[in-house]
């Protein structure tokens, strides 16, 4: 008789383990596909902010990579420029990072490798104030948005801005003339400037509006130029600490100091 | 060019007398911001012509292109404001 128990004891002791095994793995796969489904959620949920952040440097990627072709072109299109800017716009590291070199493995738990847009974060992305991007129609954008276009006795705006990298002794009236050698990079970077203080307003910030220009005066707080022009020769050439801007919406029709 | 003032608007450029285009109008142009008036009158507003090419305000003309050009003496005196001409620049 103690066969026939031993043997049903047995039985049911090894379907009892069976039983334990079978919800075992249940539980587990359970538990391991939760915590896939949230390791992916964080996954997207990271890609979705980096994708908010990256936008804005992102399109200045975009702006620099031309940049660095465009003031090549307009070296010969507009070529008044006493020192090219070239070599400093193709410092720009926009399509090669080191970080591009570390990929990780696929099925690692590691976050998947930074796309070629995404690396662009890590990068010095930030263009310089005074460049320049081609717009098309000979319309040239600066960094901070303003944007010169054909016009003026001289054809160009760009043409007639640099008519205030050096003084016009015999020009009646003043003549307000940029700090910065001659050099365009440097005229444009300070009225870059100039723009984006006069943006943000404030008391150093004058603003006149008469029909579809805006004229600005912005004080700088510092010696940006002198005044020329026979009145400020017969002054001594004072130095000049404000930048006047004459724009229509965005468009630059001139800047001088004064 | 003959100068008739520095612009009230920008208070940098010297006004000059333009010769459209077309017509032959003449108009006074400021050659730092393109400021123009009609009349002598500087104490009124001026007009800000279209971009870039400056069409005259009284002809199909423009004031860009050639032949336009700033008026010479003789123009600027059949057009009677030579008493407004205050010298030449260099
Ligand atoms: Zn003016």
């Amino acid at each position: 008789m103690n066969q026939p128990n031993k043997r049903l004891r047995t039985k049911a002791s090894s379907l009892g383990w069976t039983a334990a095994i079978v919800l075992f793995l249940i539980i587990y796969s359970v538990i391991q596909s939760q915590r896939n489904q949230t390791n992916d959620q964080s996954v997207l949920n990271s890609e979705e902010s980096r994708a908010q952040n990256v936008l804005d440097p992102l399109k200045e990627a975009s702006h620099q990579s031309n940049t660095a072709k465009d003031e090549g072109a307009q070296q010969s299109d507009l070529g008044q420029q006493k020192e090219p800017n070239v070599s400093k716009s193709k410092s720009y590291p926009v399509a090669s990072s080191p970080v591009s070199k570390k990929q990780t493995p696929a099925n690692s738990n590691r976050p998947p490798p930074l796309n070629s847009s995404q690396r662009s974060t890590t990068a010095k992305t930030k263009p310089e104030l005074g460049q320049l991007r081609d717009l098309g129609g000979k319309v040239w954008e600066s960094a901070a948005g303003l944007k010169y276009g054909p016009g003026s006795r001289e054809k160009h705006r760009l043409l007639h801005i640099m008519r205030h990298a050096e003084d016009q002794p015999n020009r009646p009236g003043k003549h307000g003339v940029f700090a910065g050698e001659g050099e365009r990079k440097k005229v444009l970077a300070v009225i870059d400037e100039a723009y984006l203080k006069a943006l943000k307003g404030g008391k150093k910030v004058e603003r006149k509006k008469e029909g579809n220009r805006i004229v600005y005066t912005i004080d700088m707080d510092r010696r940006i130029g002198f005044v020329g022009g026979q009145v400020g020769n017969k002054q001594g050439k004072p130095s000049a600490y404000k930048i006047r801007l004459v724009l229509e919406g965005t468009n630059v029709i001139t800047a001088f100091p004064l | 060019m003959y100068y008739v003032g520095i612009c009230p608007f920008c208070e940098q450029g010297n006004l000059g007398i333009r010769i459209c285009s077309k017509e032959g109008d003449a108009v006074i142009l400021c050659d730092e911001c393109d400021a123009l008036w009609l009349s002598t009158d500087l104490n009124s507003k001026p007009l800000f012509p279209e971009q870039p090419n400056l069409p005259c305000p009284c002809c199909q003309g423009n004031l860009s292109d050639d032949p336009a050009r700033w008026a010479n003496f003789g123009e600027i005196y059949i057009k009677g404001w030579v008493h407004i001409v205050k010298g030449e620049t260099g």
